[in-house]
């Protein structure tokens, strides 16, 4: 029976309470010592010939009858006030059939911003959009509008538009106090009063942009009253519901697909204003549209990882415990956007008592931001255990001694207990796999380092009128001497060894459904609204029904991403499909299960608690010739198909779920080129039980690839003097190539976690971007002695630091000479 | 993108014909510049002239007196293959092996390398370009990062700032080769040789080229000259990532060594200004001169001297002499890795 229930749901970051309609009483989860033979088990994708030969169709890939192609026309300034527009040009053009704009686009009930705004905040903002028989005749159409636009002042620059007199975004101003996100535990002064070492560092993050394979686009067609759109997005039910609220229609007269997907990262996770468009245009010419973004506007206008400017600040006692935490965070949101939860880790890694966190969005006249993989969570990582392992320098504490040293055993915020964490154990295998050892020993630098000076750094920076309640107006970076460096290597090169933590939601919750189908043959449909964006949903549900109703894996075939196939998935996001649609799944198994048994009861003239269900037969436990294969009971019920409903459980009330790792970077620096070189990335994570390890190595390894990219080479450059983006191709926005991959060995850490969900499964999607690029700047610091501050590490950045480095040595040189020693004392400030 | 007319060029005569008299037509081999220039409309030819399919032009033959003469139709990849190209010339090797994508090698011309256009993302994005035939140089007072070093005079916005991105061109400049360009109405037996470094000019407002090419004219082959015996040679880049990426700034050196003497030394920069840039200087000091800590240094000094950075690419200076130093060491040295 249904029944409403309230929860707490987590997602990229951020908690929220809701109702939820539950179907019946959840199942245990499986127990750690069941022996499970499908889930577990490293099964290639269901869906892999698909992709390899073609057959699978993307977005990109559907061609309907006599459908038209839609291209948009797009803002070339970063601010400008639309004057006049004139599409005379452009309906003359051959083959172009109809042109939209601010003038003419019709009311609807979408709740976003206009479709065409005359006020347009960022280049890439859309402006008019055409639709033709063919895409070269709508793209030729675009250079035939004629517009009138009036520049307006833009700040581009996150540093630049939390000064005062910034150029503004809005009239309201660029930053605002009032709609901070600030979280307050205890009390930071008398925490940092009570503390033996202080450190304190400001970082600044660049603007990562998702480049999905697959660009963002709809294929969208009516049927009378009836639309049905192929969309690439995260959410095919959250498309459905705006869409049905943009064109005033019935629910069930909206139909959303996704079956494959080229990437999402977060990008695809809402409505694209494109998707509007293209049904709006297929509405008014009567025939489907297809309109598809290019590279360009991926990059422009579809979202990105907000670029930050932070400052953190850490007080110790003198035997490494936590008294304080201080992390303010400014985030480039663009145009419009959100701040991701970039305290995330400094209020909930460590434990202690006295934390503080400031969250501010910075608009800029750049796209709006959106989710991506971990978002948040990335950038805050980097500060707070950027900051960590300035304190163990300044302790002369081991890092990974520090953060056994304030190991957090329950949720502070929530003031819970954790469902399971495994986090000192992937310490522990880390260490071990990645020879941790020898940073102390032999050949890596010394526990204890000798500070060798502190440099004056970067300014500090406070919303509009208001100084921020701690840190000062500089802060000052520790030099420290590295130690001795192993033998093998040339002089000018220098290797360190560096390791951060992870922390991340990923236990998901309800709502989801499926159902699941058991056919006359014994063959298995599961259906359900969730999506595949590409992570291996399909197998992996697979494998979850198949185990429940222990048949082999072929026989299930699941449906999803179609918002007619099965009842409501969630978003494909904060990591939560396997942990919310996999127990959902499970669920429908198991009540077809109980359906299949008592059916098998009345045939085998037995009662429904002697059966069993084993290797796809019914039996008499202890007699199995009482028994009848699962084929031949279906067989015998004509053309009825068992049907099993299943629903996830509300979340444990009692415990916080969390996925927790860690992970280990080898680096190697070039002191006389700049050159970071990543060789080696160990990775261990705790994401309770594994359903399938094969698609969890695939996530492992793109999310520390797509890390590494952060760390390394992808940032958003803007000109300065247009205001617009000169890295929107893949030439100048680097991603990593195969070659820039290091070897990347991983482990998960073992054991389920029975409290989270039925299956005792975590999301692995995002937990593995988390801590790459906090490891790989640790280990940067480990080779040099100086901290990387501003990521990514690029050549300019990586040869300053080294020049501060030997203009440290040169000035201690000079100060030996004149009899005055500085070197010695490790310590504190 | 704008529709345009289409030849198969049977004969140069034919193709030069074309695109000497036809305003708005553009010579097309490898097309790895061309069509992405045309696709993103930075460049909207009338009229492409295909010479991919002059067999003529595409060889690589041994010169009288040593040498190696490569019709400028020879794609990377063949390049990059051939034996007496590894073995010989290592440096032009190496400096192939580091360009772009297999998949581009394949396709691209060597010619073609020479004559592509800067990667500069001012020209080749919606943005003030003198190439593009705007006022002023975006780039001298922007995000110049990837910008020059060497050779623009002044960052005054009149002038391009722009660097060559060919990394064939830099190994090929220290090698001292020359490229044929054939005239049109010219007889094959007029065409002159000219020192690789003086195809290229740097553009400025008035003449907005970045070769000495009139419409027309077609490089027809390289020569590189045999190598002094024992000459040793090395390319190195550095890159924004491991592959698929122009040199931040390249060093390509060629070394002869007497003993411990280096009896000639040639040192050629990418990445720094609109052609290769040759460390002369340097190269003066070095000749004749036994090797030694000091000398190197001041080698490293040199290569750098007269160095203008841009505000941004100030990184590239001690790039710059990281590279040279590691250069001379894989030189000079043979017992000591780069």
């Amino acid at each position: 029976m249904p029944e409403l229930r309230k929860t707490v749901v987590e997602i990229e970051g951020r908690l929220h309470e809701e109702y939820v309609v539950v179907d019946g009483e959840d199942l245990p989860a499986w127990p750690e010592d069941r022996v499970l033979s499908r889930v577990g088990q490293p099964l290639p994708r269901v869906d892999a010939r698909a992709k390899v030969t073609g057959t699978a169709r993307f977005t990109h890939d559907i061609q309907l009858p006599g459908m038209l192609h839609a291209r948009i026309l797009r803002s070339p300034h970063p601010h400008a006030r639309l004057r006049r527009i004139d599409v005379s040009g452009a309906l003359a053009v051959p083959g172009v059939l109809a042109v939209l704009t601010h003038e003419n686009v019709p009311e609807l009930g979408w709740p976003g911003r206009p479709l065409f705004d005359t006020v347009l905040r960022y280049q890439g903002a859309e402006v008019a959009a055409v639709v033709a028989v063919d895409e070269a005749a709508a793209t030729d159409a675009l250079d035939k509008i004629s517009v009138e636009y009036e520049p307006l002042p833009f700040v581009v620059d996150l540093e630049a538009a939390v000064e005062p007199d910034a150029p503004r975004v809005y009239p309201e101003g660029n930053v605002s106090a009032d709609e901070a996100s600030v979280y307050v535990r205890g009390d930071t002064d008398q925490g940092f009063a009570e503390a033996d070492v202080v450190v304190e560092a400001n970082f600044r993050t660049a603007a990562q942009l998702h480049n999905c394979f697959e660009t963002h686009g709809s294929v969208c067609s009516w049927d009378g009253g009836r639309l049905t759109v192929w969309d690439s997005t995260q959410h095919v039910f959250g498309v459905r519901k705006t869409l049905a609220q943009a064109f005033g229609l019935p629910m069930h007269d909206v139909r959303v697909i996704k079956q494959f997907m080229g990437g999402g990262f977060g990008s695809k996770g809402g409505t694209g204003r494109y998707t509007v468009i293209a049904a709006l245009l297929a509405r008014q010419t009567g025939r489907p549209v297809k309109l598809l973004l290019d590279r360009r506007e991926e990059n422009l206008a579809t979202g990105h990882r907000h670029n930050t400017l932070q400052y953190i600040k850490l007080g110790a006692r003198s035997d490494g415990t936590l008294t304080a935490i201080y992390h303010q965070v400014f985030a480039g949101v663009g145009a419009w956007g959100w701040v991701a939860p970039v305290g995330g880790p400094a209020r909930e890694l460590y434990r202690c008592p006295n934390v503080k966190t400031e969250e501010y969005a910075v608009c800029l006249n750049l796209g709006p931001d959106s989710a991506f993989r971990a978002p948040g969570y990335v950038e805050g990582t980097v500060a707070l255990e950027g900051a960590m392992d300035d304190l163990a320098v300044a302790l002369g504490m081991d890092p990974i001694e520090l953060r056994l040293r304030n190991y957090a055993d329950t949720n502070q915020p929530r003031n819970l207990p954790y469902s399971g964490k495994g986090l000192r154990e992937a310490y522990r295998i880390g260490a071990e796999l990645m020879g941790w050892h020898l940073r102390e020993t032999t050949g890596y630098l010394p526990r204890k380092r000798t500070i060798l000076a502190t440099l004056g750094g970067g300014g500090n920076h406070s919303p509009e009128g208001e100084q921020p309640p701690a840190g000062p107006g500089g802060v000052e970076d520790l030099v420290c001497w590295p130690g001795t460096q192993p033998e093998d290597l040339p002089p000018h090169r220098r290797r360190g060894l560096g390791m951060a933590s992870q922390i991340w939601g990923g236990g998901g919750g309800p709502p989801a459904h499926a159902e699941v189908r058991v056919n006359p043959d014994a063959t298995v449909t599961v259906a359900t609204g969730t999506q595949d964006i590409g992570t291996g949903t399909r197998t992996v549900l697979a494998q979850v029904a198949a185990e429940e109703l222990s048949i082999p894996v072929e026989h299930v075939r699941v449906l999803l991403g179609d918002t007619e196939a099965g009842p409501y998935g969630p978003i494909s996001a904060g990591s939560l499909t396997v942990a919310s649609v996999g127990p959902a799944v499970r669920a429908a198994a198991a009540d077809a299960r109980r359906q299949l048994v008592e059916l098998a009861a009345s045939l085998l003239d037995a009662k429904v608690e002697e059966l069993i269900l084993k290797d796809g037969r019914v039996e008499v436990a202890g007699s199995p010739e009482r028994g009848i294969a699962l084929r031949e009971l279906t067989a015998r019920l004509g053309n009825f198909m068992v049907t099993g409903h299943g629903s996830r459980g509300p979340n444990p009330e009692d415990v916080a779920v969390h996925t927790f790792g860690a992970q280990f970077a080898e680096v190697e620096v070039d002191l006389e080129t700049g050159a970071v070189e990543v060789t080696r990335i160990v990775a261990v994570h705790d994401s309770g039980r594994i359903i399938n390890p094969l698609t969890t190595s695939s996530q492992v390894e793109g999310g520390v690839i797509q890390g590494l990219g952060f760390a390394l080479s992808e940032e958003r450059a803007v000109d300065p003097q247009t205001g617009r983006v000169l890295s929107a191709d893949l030439e100048n926005y680097r991603i990593p190539t195969a070659l820039d991959v290091p070897i990347i060995d991983h482990v998960m850490v073992p054991g389920a976690d029975l409290a989270a969900n039925n299956l005792g499964a975590k999301g692995v999607g995002e937990p593995p971007i988390i801590p790459t690029a906090a490891a790989v700047a640790n280990a940067v610091y480990d080779a040099l002695g100086i901290r990387p501050t501003d990521l990514p590490l690029t050549r300019p950045r990586v040869l300053a630091a080294i020049k501060r480095l030997e203009e440290a040595a040169q000035a201690v040189e000079a100060g030996a000479e004149s009899g005055k020693e500085q070197a010695g004392e490790g310590g504190t400030r | 993108m704008k529709p345009f007319a289409y030849t198969a060029a049977t004969s140069l005569d034919q193709a030069q014909e074309i695109l000497s008299e036809e305003w708005g037509s553009r010579l097309y081999a490898g097309g790895t510049d061309l069509l992405t220039l045309t696709k993103r409309g930075t460049v909207s030819p009338d009229h492409l002239v295909d010479i991919k399919g002059l067999a003529d032009f595409r060889y690589l033959r041994h010169l009288t007196g040593g040498g190696l003469a490569i019709g400028a139709l020879t794609t990377l990849a063949e390049l990059e293959a051939n034996r007496t190209v590894h073995r010989r010339f290592p440096a032009l090797a190496r400096s192939i092996a580091v360009t772009g994508t297999p998949q581009l090698r394949n396709r691209a011309t060597v010619g073609g390398n020479l004559c592509q256009q800067p990667r500069c993302w001012y020209y080749r994005g919606d943005f003030p370009c003198l190439l593009h035939g705007d006022e002023v140089c975006g780039a001298a007072k922007g995000e110049n990062a990837y910008h020059a070093l060497f050779g623009y005079e002044s960052a005054d916005g009149n002038r391009c700032v722009a660097v060559h991105p060919s990394d064939p061109a830099v190994a090929l400049s220290a090698l001292e080769a020359e490229v044929v360009v054939a005239v049109p109405g010219e007889a094959p037996v007029n065409w002159e040789a000219t020192p690789i470094d003086d195809l290229f000019q740097q553009p400025t407002k008035d003449f907005p080229g970045t070769t000495i090419l009139n419409p027309g004219d077609v490089v027809v082959e390289i020569r590189v000259p045999e190598q002094p015996k024992g000459s040793r040679q090395v390319y190195l880049k550095a890159m924004d990532r491991a592959a698929w990426a122009f040199a931040l700034v390249s060093v390509a050196a060629v070394a002869t060594l007497d003993g411990n003497r280096l009896a000639d030394l040639r040192l050629a920069l990418g990445g720094v200004a609109y052609k290769p840039w040759r460390a002369r200087h340097a190269e003066e000091i070095a000749r004749g001169h036994v090797v030694s800590p000091e000398l190197v240094d001041e080698i490293v000094e040199l290569a750098a001297e007269g160095a203008m950075p841009l505000g941004a690419n100030e990184y590239k200076v001690p790039l710059l002499k990281g590279l040279v130093r590691q250069a001379l060491r894989a030189v000079t040295d043979e017992s000591r890795g780069i």
